[in-house]
């Protein structure tokens, strides 16, 4: 048999480089994947239309005009998606804020938020007006 | 190993790294200006797709209460002054294949007019109910069935009021509106032991703050009977426009009575047409903010059965099947909520294409 070692040593190099160049591409692979997934977007419409939905029989402005900040919370629970944080203020005709405890799900620092603002009107004969600002985020 | 060799193995593991850091910094780069362009086109394009089938009544506007009818143009809503993102109850239920009259994908993507986009559209009730037995006692003369109801959201509680009805043999009967604060309640149902067979709770759930958000489930279950249960197997329960048609899937069987529930009403439903193949029910138009549960119990030779059928025709799904496509496709999903009957539901519509 003729050992040819200079032979070996290229084939050892050719199979280095091969290597490398294949495993450079399984690191590449998942250093260039990016999530597509942009849900903000949508989030407003989101938000302005689960305002119009709980305010259509009147019961968001009956819930307001009575306190009921724990149904107002829980009915947005309900109709928003669960990967959707969001943070309620009720404010009155003046501007001042009315609800004295948070309306809120999650803790919503550090997402990128989208702000809704949503003018309500009680079915009262007093006809009171409320300005509700409404933030959301997508749970990250 | 010789110095050349070192020498080109380093200028290989060299060039490769200042390649992959350039791809790397181009695309980082680059790819905030490339998504924006992108993918805020294709899901603009996707609301608006959303917006019309929600928003427009399809052409003609009443195709949802003939089930002879193929829409030239599609859309959900219900005509007349109705509000944005109210829904007609019929158009949905033809959305569903186990009603007799629903539209398959092929015709909704023709009178849609998109070639270019995949879609499949959902909708369910905006929380889930859980029924589950927990016991059951027999007495002398009945048989107590207790079950745990559990209302939630994607896992968690739904503060819920909470109605059933129980059907058996030559038996209806309602249990008390309870209250199930933390999203779970027991619920107990005495059967009369004379009755025996299939028997199913209907079930209501209604959020505790808020009436318009309500949602429904139905438990089978076997009443002094060993037999296996067999849900929906003898007939083709089809409601449209005020009308259930009940047709037979199995020519042995004999349907004796029909029913419709609300959360807050029940009623039995008056025959309105029978020919044989099929018998069609006049269904009642109750003013309550919630699903219809249409049941029809009848036996088969000896046997007696319950199926049920629910009205808008809930929950649905029609349309592409994006979990097992083998294509690389871009979704977008445009979640809404709608308004079917004074009731919420989720309407969901996904969106299939490489260039969204």
């Amino acid at each position: 048999m003729i050992r040819n070692e200079k032979a070996q040593v290229r084939i050892l190099e050719a199979f280095l480089a091969v290597l490398l160049i294949f495993s450079s591409f399984v690191v590449s692979d998942s250093l260039f994947t990016s999530t597509n997934i942009s849900r903000n977007e949508g989030l407003e419409s989101l938000g302005m239309q689960a305002l119009l939905t709980l305010d259509s029989e009147g019961v968001l402005g009956k819930m307001i005009e009575e306190g009921n900040w724990t149904g107002i919370r829980e009915s947005l629970k309900a109709v928003l998606p669960s990967s959707v944080a969001f943070n309620l203020t009720v404010y009155d005709d003046s501007g001042h804020k009315l609800n004295d405890a948070p309306i809120s799900s999650n803790v919503l620092e550090g997402s990128e938020l989208v702000c809704v603002e949503y003018l309500c009107a009680s079915r009262n004969p007093r006809f009171n007006c409320y300005v509700l600002r409404l933030q959301l985020a997508v749970i990250k | 190993m010789p110095t050349a060799s070192i020498d080109t193995f380093f200028a290989c593991s060299l060039m490769t790294i200042l390649v992959l850091s350039a791809m790397a910094g181009l695309s980082t780069t680059l790819s905030p200006y490339l998504t924006c362009s992108f993918n805020e086109g294709g899901k603009e394009r996707c609301i608006q797709i959303a917006k019309y089938m929600l928003l427009s009544s399809g052409v003609p506007p009443n195709w949802g209460e003939n089930g002879e009818i193929t829409p030239e143009s599609f859309g959900l809503a219900e005509t007349g002054e109705a509000e944005a993102y109210a829904l007609d109850v019929d158009k949905v239920s033809r959305l569903n294949s186990e009603n007799a009259y629903a539209l398959s994908y092929s015709e909704l993507r023709e009178c849609f007019g998109i070639s270019d986009v995949a879609f499949k559209i959902s909708i369910k009730p905006v929380f889930e109910v859980q029924v589950n037995m927990s016991s059951k006692t027999v007495a002398e003369t009945s048989t107590v069935y207790t079950f745990g109801i559990t209302t939630a959201k994607a896992g968690l509680p739904v503060p819920t009021r909470v109605k059933g009805y129980v059907v058996a043999e030559d038996y209806v009967n309602s249990t008390q509106s309870l209250v199930s604060q933390v999203g779970q309640v027991t619920i107990n149902v005495s059967i009369p032991n004379t009755s025996s067979g299939q028997a199913v709770l209907v079930l209501f759930a209604r959020h505790a703050f808020n009436p318009q958000i309500s949602s429904f489930a139905v438990y089978y279950f076997q009443h002094n009977s060993e037999e296996p249960l067999q849900e929906n197997s003898f007939l083709r329960l089809s409601p449209l426009n005020y009308t259930l048609t009940v047709s037979k899937q199995v020519s042995t069987a004999n349907i004796s009575k029909a029913y419709a529930f609300t959360f807050n009403y029940w009623r039995e439903l008056a025959e309105v047409q029978n020919s044989g193949e099929f018998i069609q029910y006049d269904i009642p138009r109750l003013l309550d903010p919630s699903p219809f549960v249409l049941v029809v119990t009848g036996r088969n030779s000896t046997r007696f059965f319950v199926e049920y059928v629910s009205y808008p025709q809930i929950p649905l799904e029609i349309g592409a099947d994006f979990d097992s496509s083998f294509t690389r496709t871009n979704l977008e999903v445009v979640q809404q909520l709608v308004v079917i009957n004074q009731a919420v539901y989720e309407f969901m519509v996904v969106y299939g294409a490489p260039g969204l």
